[in-house]
């Protein structure tokens, strides 16, 4: 782990000497903002939706994002959906009726009903809002610096702007007894996006990116085996076939 | 397909990340969890503690 982990760390510095610091637009700053305030809601919203609700049923619905891109894509960066979107998009609203198909004995449009009654699925859902504007922030931070440039600062803002957060709700006791725990999970997020970086300089980003979604039949599997969730058929389906239609706009 | 491959362990990782935040989240504030999710990993000293 230790040695993933630090070429995943490793990797990130070495780029950015080699590239060194790229000359940055007028729009970098108001991006920065945006994106930053907008991830640090949206990781709130994550977190607060896989802790009080079923891991393999929330985390299927981030796939929804490129739904709500349909409409914040054309308003943001004037990029217009095509066929395969839209095909792509049929797939994921089947999906996420699919997720909550055990819901259907209290009729059939129950599982659409239970994504907005659920609290978690319902946070899950503004997070996968809030990125597909993001998703478009970005691509305005990425044109106005360069994509490492752009993670590197966006990720810090993140980190900085949740201390404050954290430091606020006294937590810091609970949490050095738990701190491998904790570390761990930074591990294993900074080692993950180690391998997407690793990934985008071999392969387009479309096909990295509707590989890296394989991640949400993955926690379903997790969220039923390991913490005792219920319904693997559904959710399993559900997730796959978003997957699908997220391997459909990415690669269409 | 070494691309694949490793956009594969990105999927793993990823999903890893969520069953690590949600085994947290038992005992810990998610505005604590938050700031390691973003942050603690990208701390070289944690990792010498590792």
């Amino acid at each position: 782990m230790g040695v993933y982990g630090g070429g995943a760390i490793a990797l990130v510095p070495v780029l950015l000497l080699t590239t060194g610091i790229p000359e940055l637009g007028p729009n970098f700053g108001w991006a920065v903002l945006v994106g930053g305030s907008l991830n640090i809601l949206a990781y709130l919203c994550y977190i607060r939706a896989i802790k009080i609700s079923d891991l393999s049923l929330t985390v299927p619905l981030v796939t929804l994002t490129p739904l709500f891109l349909l409409i914040t894509s054309p308003l943001i960066v004037q990029e217009y959906p095509t066929l395969g979107d839209g095909v792509g998009v049929v797939f994921l609203i089947v999906g996420s009726y699919v997720l909550n198909l055990q819901t259907r004995n209290a009729g059939y449009f129950a599982p659409i009903k239970a994504l907005f009654t659920n609290l978690g699925s319902r946070l899950m859902l503004f997070v996968a809002f809030i990125w597909s504007i993001t998703s478009n922030v970005d691509k305005v931070g990425v044109q106005n610096s360069s994509p490492l440039f752009w993670v590197m600062v966006l990720f810090a803002c993140v980190s900085c702007g949740a201390l404050p957060l954290a430091l606020r709700r006294g937590g810091f006791v609970l949490a050095l007894a738990q701190v491998k725990l904790l570390g761990l999970t930074g591990l294993l997020n900074v080692t993950g996006v180690g391998f997407q970086m690793w990934a985008l300089m071999l392969a387009p980003v479309t096909q990295v990116i509707a590989v890296k979604r394989l991640s949400t039949l993955i926690a379903v599997l997790f969220g039923v085996f390991w913490f005792g969730e219920s319904g693997l058929q559904e959710r399993l389906l559900g997730a796959a076939i978003m997957v699908a239609g997220v391997a459909l706009i990415s690669l269409t | 397909m070494t691309w694949l491959l490793l956009a594969g362990c990105t999927a793993l990782f990823e999903a890893l990340k969520d069953v690590a935040s949600k085994q947290s989240l038992k005992n810990l504030d998610e505005y604590v969890v938050l700031w390691a999710f973003t942050g603690v990993g990208r701390s070289p000293w944690f990792l010498c503690c590792c």
